[in-house]
């Protein structure tokens, strides 16, 4: 039984949660989202820095870019270097940014012809090194895209974040951190479906407009479980090394 | 007479060798007092060879060196001609036959020489290879040696179609003797492909007669006279019909020409001619203009065959831009826009131009952006031979480094910022790579506009309005969002207002609609013709989804979609 265990924790298609995990003091590669409640579900307390994160949404509108401004206006206020807005569904609110303190002047947008144009300039952007963080909205992207974008935001040290349909959950992806938005109940949810270094959680309501603010839930056992089998998986580990 | 340089020497690099000095507004040559006696009819020696006080007495002595190309022709057609075992010859036409003007070495081995006919030539060669003749590309080719060659002379001219004549007088010191500087110029010349004769005279003109003659080196004035006197006047280049002229009266020589009464062979062959004797035995004096080469660069180079092969699309251009990247190092120029044009066989041409935000001579940030733009080129028919030209061309400013001290400026200064806007754009195209500014403005649809991203990249645009203040991040506002002044603005907007459908009086958008906020009315804009009066609301759907909305002021008082509080 131990052999079999030793086989399978050796085996190089089996991705342990631990792996990768933000140690203390590297902070510096997270950002603080600027909502408590997910800073406390993500490893370092923040967004992770110069990889790749997923977010999935049905609709848009419910809160997708709401979720990032915090981070993304205080990189900007760190670091020299453009936001890149890749394909946007419409056409961002320059005073709108200016409220939430982007500086509008760094915000490069950029409109390619299809899917594969936009893969095409969101690695250009994240490998230039000059980007704090690379927004696109593309529809089909498959798992080693997933991992070249990945490497290109290490190389270049900015963040991506490729938002897409709903319906790429069941898709295998390299992405350090996956979440899905829905809305719930009250508010939007957060569903950190794949956290690289630590647990997979929801956050409910996560900017807090109607006042409520529940703790971080742990998934259900039930649902927990496909879940886990999603992000932990044999044969994920390709998509998350 | 004739003493041919001495090819056996270790060069310096080329680059290394320093460039001398120009000599502002130096007078070639100033007029002496021309002699106007005649020269006598027969038999006694011209005054010419008299120690007389010509021009060069009074000024600095010159001393002229003529570098001739007699392969020109052929060199000018591109290496592969020029390299070529095969017999090529290049052909021009001259009295409405094609007669060739210069035979390569297999072709001189089979016994076609210039002048020859075609059909003749062709006779004793039936494999024989020919090219018409390109004076364009001739004059290009020994433009860019005069330009090469300002690195021996202050003054060099060209003597077209194929002698370049360089005052060396000045330079012997710097290249340390006359010996090594003309072997200098024929390595070098060698190097570059070209087979060059090196002549030298105080005289221009000189030079350039003894060049045609095979080559030579006259030092002193006095010793002029010897050389030239036996060189056939073929060698001047004047008219066929003043050489049969001449001929006629029994004169082949210059020296036999010499020996003419001046006012009648003057009147007979032409002043220009007296004149031309004149100069070369520095009676009279030869200003020459100093070639200077044009502010922009052109380049051509043939691919050998016809490709859409990007690689070696890739290759040509590369080698383009490497000469392109030495002609701005020698001018101390930058470019701001590259143009390539591919040149198709059967005619036409496909043009791509890079343009930079700044003007610049990096040519490693051009070349990845050119491989960028093969790799989306389509070429209507395969390409024969690339140019490259460039716009206006800039003065390059010196470069300005940071102290270490100012850290963050040298960061700023890197240029990496429009690297990225220029590269996305080679693929994308222009316009798919745009910039946001605010405008100080209440009327949503005006607030904002698309701008060049690298257009005033350091301010950021027009101040902002009062409701467009900077709202605190929600970690640091502690949760007291009770700013009533703050009017939160959507962070995605519609372009186009969508026109919302009513039910029952209440606006729908997937659904009857929630007001959350509101009204908030806009009202501006009577002056410049987009009249607005609004009333905004904050509203919410079934799905959670905030929207902006309005409801015009004036009848029919529709609904409109504004924004999306993404």
């Amino acid at each position: 039984m131990d052999e079999a265990l030793e086989q399978l924790l050796g085996s190089y298609r089996l991705w342990r949660g631990s792996e990768g995990a933000v140690r203390e003091g590297e902070a510096g590669r997270v950002a603080a989202t600027g909502y408590s409640r997910l800073d406390a579900c993500l490893p370092g307390g923040g967004w992770p820095l110069a990889s790749l994160t997923e977010a999935l949404s049905g609709a848009c509108g419910i809160g997708e870019l709401r979720l990032f401004m915090p981070a993304l206006s205080a990189l900007c206020r760190q670091r020299e270097g453009w936001v890149v807005w890749i394909a946007p569904p419409h056409v961002p609110y320059a005073p709108a940014l200016m409220q939430w303190g982007l500086e509008v002047s760094r915000v490069l947008l950029i409109h390619p012809a299809g899917d594969q144009e936009a893969l095409w300039a969101m690695e250009q952007a994240l490998s230039s090194g000059t980007c704090v963080a690379v927004l696109a909205w593309i529809n089909r992207m498959d798992e080693r895209t997933s991992r070249r974008l990945q490497l290109a935001a290490g190389r270049g040290e900015s963040w991506a974040i490729a938002f897409r349909p709903a319906a790429a959950r069941r898709e295998a992806s390299a992405a350090a951190l996956r979440l899905m938005l829905r809305p719930g109940s009250n508010g939007t949810d957060v569903d950190l479906f794949k956290v690289r270094g630590a647990r997979p959680a929801l956050v409910s309501d996560y900017d807090g407009r109607d006042g409520s603010c529940p703790l971080p839930l742990m998934r259900p056992p039930g649902e927990g479980l496909t879940e886990v089998t999603g992000a932990v998986g044999v044969g994920e580990r390709a998509g998350s090394g | 007479m004739v003493s041919p340089p001495e090819p056996d020497s270790v060069l310096p690099a080329e680059r290394g060798t320093p460039r001398p000095r120009p000599e502002r507004g130096r007078v070639t040559a100033v007029p002496g007092p021309a002699r106007q006696q005649p020269l006598p009819l027969g038999g006694g020696e011209p005054p010419a060879e008299d120690p007389s006080p010509s021009y060069s007495r009074q000024r600095r002595s010159q001393l002229w060196l003529c570098v001739r190309l007699p392969g020109i022709a052929l060199e000018a057609l591109g290496e592969s001609a020029a390299a070529t075992a095969e017999p090529v010859a290049v052909v021009e036409e001259e009295g409405g036959q094609a007669v060739v003007h210069l035979a390569n070495r297999a072709a001189a081995a089979a016994g076609i020489g210039s002048g020859q006919t075609l059909s003749a030539a062709l006779a004793l060669a039936p494999g024989l290879l020919t090219c018409s003749r390109r004076p364009r590309r001739e004059r290009i080719l020994l433009e860019s040696l005069a330009d090469w060659a300002g690195r021996f002379s202050p003054l060099v001219s060209l003597e077209a179609p194929d002698a370049l004549l360089l005052e060396v007088q000045g330079s012997l010191r710097l290249f340390r003797g006359l010996e090594r500087l003309c072997r200098l110029v024929t390595e070098g010349l060698r190097q570059r492909g070209h087979r060059a004769l090196v002549c030298v005279a105080p005289t221009p003109l000189a030079a350039l007669w003894l060049s045609r003659d095979g080559g030579g080196r006259v030092e002193g004035a006095t010793a002029l006279p010897q050389h030239l006197n036996p060189l056939d006047l073929r060698v001047t280049g004047w008219p066929a019909a003043v050489l049969r002229g001449l001929a006629g009266i029994g004169v082949t020589t210059i020296g036999e020409c010499r020996r003419l009464p001046r006012e009648g062979f003057a009147r007979r062959f032409g002043a220009a001619r007296l004149q031309a004797l004149d100069r070369a035995f520095g009676r009279l004096p030869d200003p020459r203009s100093h070639h200077s080469s044009p502010p922009r660069f052109r380049e051509q180079i043939d691919l050998g065959e016809e490709t859409r092969d990007e690689a070696l699309l890739a290759a040509g251009c590369s080698r383009l831009l490497a000469s392109l990247e030495d002609f701005l190092l020698r001018h101390q120029r930058a470019a701001r826009r590259l143009r390539f044009r591919f040149f198709h066989l059967r005619g036409g041409a496909t043009p791509l131009t890079l343009g930079f935000s700044d003007a610049g001579c990096d040519v490693e940030h051009w070349r990845s952006l050119l491989g960028i733009r093969l790799e989306r080129l389509r070429l209507p028919a395969p390409a024969i031979a690339v140019e490259l030209a460039t716009g206006r061309l800039e003065h390059r400013g010196g470069d300005t480094a940071a102290l270490p001290l100012m850290a963050d400026q040298a960061a700023r200064q890197d240029g990496g910022l429009p690297r990225l806007v220029e590269s996305l754009r080679a693929r994308l195209g222009e316009d798919a790579v745009r910039g946001l500014r605010c405008l100080a403005e209440h009327r949503p649809q005006q607030a904002w506009h698309e701008v060049d991203p690298l257009e005033g990249m350091t301010d950021g645009g027009a101040g902002p309005s009062p409701w467009n203040r900077v709202r605190e991040l929600p970690a640091a506002a502690g949760g007291g969002e009770g700013d009533d002044l703050l009017l939160e603005r959507p962070l995605w907007i519609l372009t186009q207002p969508q026109r919302l459908a009513v039910h029952e009086g209440h606006p729908c958008h997937d659904g009857p609609l929630r007001f959350v906020e509101g009204p908030e009315r806009i009202e501006s804009g009577w002056w410049d013709g987009a009249d607005t009066a609004r009333d905004y609301y904050v509203a919410e759907t079934d799905a959670g989804v905030r929207l902006w909305i309005y409801r015009e002021r004036r009848p029919p008082a529709a609904w409109y979609l504004q924004g999306i509080f993404g």
